[in-house]
């Protein structure tokens, strides 16, 4: 009994001298600067419930230990083996719950042979106010014309858990995309499918979930998606892309050959096109509802055929406006009206997206073109809607940035970037108040290696206040089940109308 | 005494029997099959790391997944390869055996040899996956292991601890785990418990489990039964398959008669076991497909001469793959412009093609364009690589090479530690992986080559616009392989006249034309067209010229009519002009 005692005791004391210090240790020396750490967390504003920022610390030494102090007192330390830094998550989230509206002192000591240095310290600010709790995005490898294993994910943020919402391996390998919620509610939204058998859009609400077919003679099947606030109507883009390639810089870039806007009447399962969103001689896409659901913010460029002349296809001259247009119940829809050229700002602009008080407006310019996802030089702009003034916010890199996406609350914007490698976009998060947009910070991961190494993209990031409940199984029961799927009507005004699209050939023209 | 003499004696048949089949087993899948071969066709991705497994348990089936792309890595060595693929045989056998005797001690006479053959030609198979046999031999694993420990159990004891094991199984190896309440049903006649509810237990296992899974754990619906006979499979290898359950299930119908109607020897049905593995194996195998995985083979390690003399023994064999290599084992070589109309099958396509099916085989065409010097076009290609075979190591150092060619370090940094986690490549990582951390080219000849062709590279590509791209390439990289692939398209293409005009940049990097090409310039300048002087100064080979008078001869001699000079003219079948004048008759060529 008493060898038994003295082997545990024996390996108690291994096991403390493995761990180090137990205290922060006293520093010989300071080193005037902040440390480098990855991903980046100095001087960023966190909401209240986000996940612990670890972190790797990219210095050279033995031993790392870090300190946090908040404005009133509460700290929380953590040592560093590795250089990996991993905050306990229930101390993370007392320290973020006790320190809400006051600044995080983070101190870094490392430990040179045997000389503790210190590091400056930098400051991470605890925001009063909380971003919504879910974030949802689709992971897919940087897929060119085919794509392999793809699905929707959500990610509460306030830990690291994520689970799937849909993946495509549930419903024969097809292509998932363009999920979109009714405000922030995870209990509306909307998936598209591609794909013969499984292909759809897939809408849940109401405990339920609908397979729509919204192609009617008038309309392809709808692309990008706008909820109206008031959940009647789904305002599709109905696109014809197609892909060509650079032989220099990102390969990737993407036709528009003709695309319109057409609304979908949840209620009546109706599709109509109002003709100032459905103008042949224009090309409209990116629809976004201001919150009160009287205007519908859009983007546009000349139709296609504008760009081909005898020496082929002029991409870089696509270059798309943003437009909105008025709906009063009414009255119906109004003209469409110029908001900002893209000729103005000198590129095209794409992706809009209002802010939940109406008052602001994010969208991206690249400099041509309607995937600003492909373009290096897409960066995000904001806009006051009630002053007209735009601003290239202050988030931007110089690869892709691009989706960005308001929180419920209006003060977090979430973004994804190309920033780390321009191959693979991530989520980013942004703190935003009185127009002001601050400095962006990676979306948190258990490992702080993890974007080394994790090689999906993230997609479309959006909000949502809470998780969708619903399963993937019976998603992908209903993505299947043909005989439940509806196919949109069409709005009998639009019978005679038919969509004639050029199909022809064009070689593109030299760069 | 004789009784026990007479077991020494059949105990040690089936040892010599199974030592001699095991033996003849490794023998095939070492010198005929290849086990190098299923890991080209099959490209298992695995990686060595926690995130990696944990991906596979959150799925029905992913365990025998993860698995089976484990032991897929060792084929990567043909005696490893040939050695666990006999290994996995021959504990087929044993566990059947192993059943049959658990089941009904009277079979006796080696009827598992019988179930193993045409598992055993499944297994030879380049396409079938690897985890339907795992999975099967997990199943009848399972099977024994149930059997031996519930075996003094109670009836609802028993129940209850299968419905729960059919569960855990399904959730291993997916739809295959509903074999085992066949199995059971199969034992619980031997042991004469036909009670109903009992068979209505086992039967409603099988039907319910899936459902039950799959509200555990999400999957696609479709596939929920669909496992057991695989959809992925073609139809010849499903043939097998089903023969496989059914010669493993076979005995035990026959053993519900009395065995001793049937005196057979021990040698009887090992011997119909390996003439149902012959039969099987000319009923499935393929030569011409392992001439293409072995032409691949060839050209993924870049053994060119193998690859001209496996393509020259089998001029049967037209396989895209089998055109677009030789080609380039013809370029590497520095025969091409020699040797270029042996084989124009397919035309210019066979070349070089930039259309949707060149997407079946992105990583060859990926190859291609390095070799051309069109970083962006193989990066493009590779990237469609990955959604055909997967993260697989090839399409990862591909990925890892072009972005640094394109001094994208951070890219092809993370590349280079994904590649890192198959723990394949190793050298060729750690050399490479230096030049990122040094974020400079400069010892890498071929590196700082693409990077300076990757800048001036200025144009569009776009799908199905092959001889388009070429040109570009041709235009903005200017190099052999680039120039000589581009005159050579324009030929099989039968553009003479844009042969001529892109003649004088390649003329400019090589002093001598090959002799394709002089056939070429030769017709030009005898065809009445307009010529310039440089065209008329361009120095041809006088056997050259010979050859085309006594061409031009020949078909004159036939009043210029083509068809009836057909014959005649076939010496000639490996020439322009010969190609040339019989290009709108393939049929006829």
């Amino acid at each position: 009994m008493k060898k038994l005692a003295a082997l545990a005791l024996f390996s108690m004391l291994i096991l403390l001298s493995a761990c180090g210090p137990m205290h922060p240790p006293k520093a010989d020396s300071s080193l005037g600067r902040p440390p480098v750490i990855d991903p980046d967390y100095t001087d960023v504003i966190v909401p209240p419930n986000i996940a612990p920022l670890n972190f790797c610390i990219l210095e050279t030494g033995d031993d790392f230990w870090v300190q946090i102090r908040s404005t009133s007192g509460n700290s929380l330390d953590c040592r560093a083996g590795n250089r990996k830094v991993f905050f306990d998550l229930k101390k993370w989230r007392r320290l973020l719950r006790q320190s809400q509206g006051e600044t995080l002192q983070v101190t870094l000591y490392g430990r040179v042979k045997a000389q503790w240095q210190k590091f400056e310290p930098f400051n991470i600010i605890v925001a009063q106010e909380p971003a919504d709790d879910y974030i949802v995005y689709r992971l897919i490898h940087p897929a060119h014309l085919l794509w392999r294993e793809m699905g929707i994910y959500q990610r509460r943020i306030a830990d690291f858990c994520e689970s799937t919402v849909l993946h495509n391996r549930l419903i024969g390998g097809q292509c998932i995309n363009c999920h979109h919620f009714c405000g922030y509610d995870p209990s509306r939204f909307i998936l598209h499918i591609r794909g013969s058998r499984v292909g759809g859009t897939l809408i849940v609400g109401e405990g339920k979930v609908t397979k729509v077919n919204t192609a009617t003679s008038f309309n392809r099947a709808g692309a990008y998606p706008a909820w109206s606030p008031d959940g009647r109507q789904i305002a599709f883009s109905v696109n014809q892309l197609e892909m060509f390639f650079h032989a220099s810089g990102e390969p990737r870039d993407v036709l528009d050959r003709g695309s319109d806007i057409v609304l979908y009447d949840v209620e009546k399962n109706l599709i109509s096109a109002p003709a100032a969103l459905s103008d042949p001689h224009w090309m409209e896409t990116f629809p976004a509802w201001s919150p009160d659901g009287k205007t519908l913010y859009f983007c546009r460029c000349p139709s296609f055929e504008t760009f081909v002349d005898q020496s082929g296809l002029h991409y870089e001259r696509v270059r798309y406006d943003l437009m909105k247009i008025v709906y009063n119940a009414a009255n119906g829809w109004g003209e469409a009206e110029l908001v900002l050229a893209g000729s103005e700002l000198g590129g095209s602009i794409t992706e809009p997206a209002v802010s939940p008080d109406g008052r602001y407006l994010l969208f991206c310019l690249a400099s041509d073109g309607h995937f600003p996802i492909y373009k290096p030089s897409s960066d995000i702009y904001l806009l006051d809607l009630q002053t007209g003034r735009y601003n290239k916010a202050a988030i931007n890199s110089d690869f892709a940035d691009t989706y960005p996406s308001w929180s419920s609350n209006g003060r977090w914007i979430l973004f994804s970037s190309k920033r780390r490698d321009n191959v693979y976009s991530h989520v980013y998060l942004s703190y935003f108040v009185a127009g002001k947009v601050h400095k962006p910070f990676i979306l948190p991961q258990k490992s702080p290696k993890f974007y080394d190494t994790f090689t999906q993209t993230f997609n479309r990031p959006t909000w949502a206040c809470g998780p969708i409940r619903l399963s993937s199984q019976k998603l992908a029961k209903t993505a299947y089940d043909d005989r439940r799927k509806l196919d949109a009507q069409l709005d009998p005004q639009l019978k005679d109308k038919q969509r004639g699209k050029s199909e022809g050939a064009y070689h593109p023209a030299p760069n | 005494m004789n009784r026990a003499m007479h077991e020494r004696n059949s105990a040690a048949t089936t040892f010599l029997l199974c030592g001699g089949l095991a033996a003849a087993l490794f023998v095939y899948f070492l010198l005929i099959v290849d086990p190098r071969l299923i890991y080209m066709a099959q490209r298992p991705v695995f990686f060595c790391q926690w995130d990696f497994f944990a991906s596979h348990l959150g799925r029905p089936g992913g365990p025998i997944d993860w698995l089976s792309k484990f032991i897929g890595q060792f084929f990567t060595s043909a005696v490893f390869g040939a050695l666990l693929l006999t290994c996995l045989i021959t504990a087929f056998a044993f566990i059947v055996r192993k059943l049959y005797k658990l089941f009904d001690r009277r079979v006796h006479w080696n009827g598992e040899w019988l179930a193993a053959a045409p598992l055993a030609v499944l297994t030879g198979e380049y396409f079938f996956p690897l985890r339907y046999i795992l999975a099967l031999l997990l199943v009848l694993s399972i099977a024994v292991v149930n059997n031996h420990i519930s075996r003094s159990w109670k009836e609802y004891q028993q129940a209850l601890f299968f419905l729960v094991l059919v569960g855990f199984l399904y959730y291993l190896v997916q739809a295959i785990a509903l074999l085992l309440p066949f199995i059971q049903l199969a034992n619980r006649e031997n042991l004469r418990t036909k009670r109903l509810p009992t068979l209505v237990a086992f039967f409603a296992a099988a039907a319910v489990t899936p459902f039950l899974i799959s509200r555990m754990i999400p999957q696609d619906p479709q596939s929920l039964f669909s496992g057991l006979v695989p959809e992925s499979i073609t139809a010849k290898q499903r043939a097998l398959w089903i023969a496989c359950i059914a010669l493993f299930i076979a005995p035990f119908a026959i053993s519900k008669f009395r065995v001793e109607r049937f005196p057979m020897s021990s040698l009887t049905l090992p011997c119909l076991g390996l003439l149902t593995a012959v039969a099987g194996w000319f009923y499935l195998f393929d030569a011409k497909v392992k001439t293409v995985l072995q032409v691949e083979f060839f050209a993924e390690n870049r053994q060119w001469a193998p690859l001209l003399r496996l393509t020259d023994s089998r001029p049967d064999v037209n396989h895209r793959l089998v055109i677009l290599h030789r080609y380039r084992a013809l370029f590497f070589s520095g025969q091409l412009g020699e040797r270029l109309f042996e084989r124009p099958l397919e035309g210019p396509n066979g070349l070089y093609r930039s259309d949707r099916a060149a997407l079946e085989n992105p990583l060859d065409y990926c190859d291609l364009l390095i070799d051309l010097g069109h970083v962006n076009g193989a990066l493009h290609k590779a990237y469609e690589a990955w959604a055909v075979e997967g993260e697989t190591p090839r399409v990862l150092q591909r990925l890892a090479f072009l972005h640094l060619a394109k001094k994208e370090f951070a890219a092809a940094e993370k590349y280079l530690s994904r590649l890192e986690k198959t723990g394949k490549m190793r050298p060729w990582l750690k050399r490479y992986q230096e030049i990122c951390q040094q974020r400079s080219l400069q010892k890498d000849a071929e590196l700082l080559r693409l990077s300076l062709f990757a800048e001036k590279a200025d144009f569009l590509m776009r799908p199905g616009f092959a001889l388009a791209e070429l040109k570009e390439i041709a235009r903005t990289q200017p190099n052999r392989a680039a120039l000589e692939y581009l005159l050579a398209y324009e030929l099989l293409d039968g553009r003479l006249d844009a042969f001529m005009t892109d003649l004088p940049a390649y003329l400019q990097l090589n002093a001598e034309l090959p002799r394709n090409f002089e056939e070429a310039v030769i017709l030009y300048l005898n065809s009445g067209l307009p010529t310039t002087a440089e065209q008329r100064e361009i120095a041809v080979r006088r056997s050259t010229l010979e050859a085309f008078a006594d061409f031009i001869r020949i078909l004159q001699r036939h009043g210029n009519d083509k068809r009836s000079a057909y014959k005649e003219l076939g010496k000639y079948g490996r020439t322009f002009w010969f190609y040339f004048l019989y290009l709108d008759k393939g049929a006829e060529k």
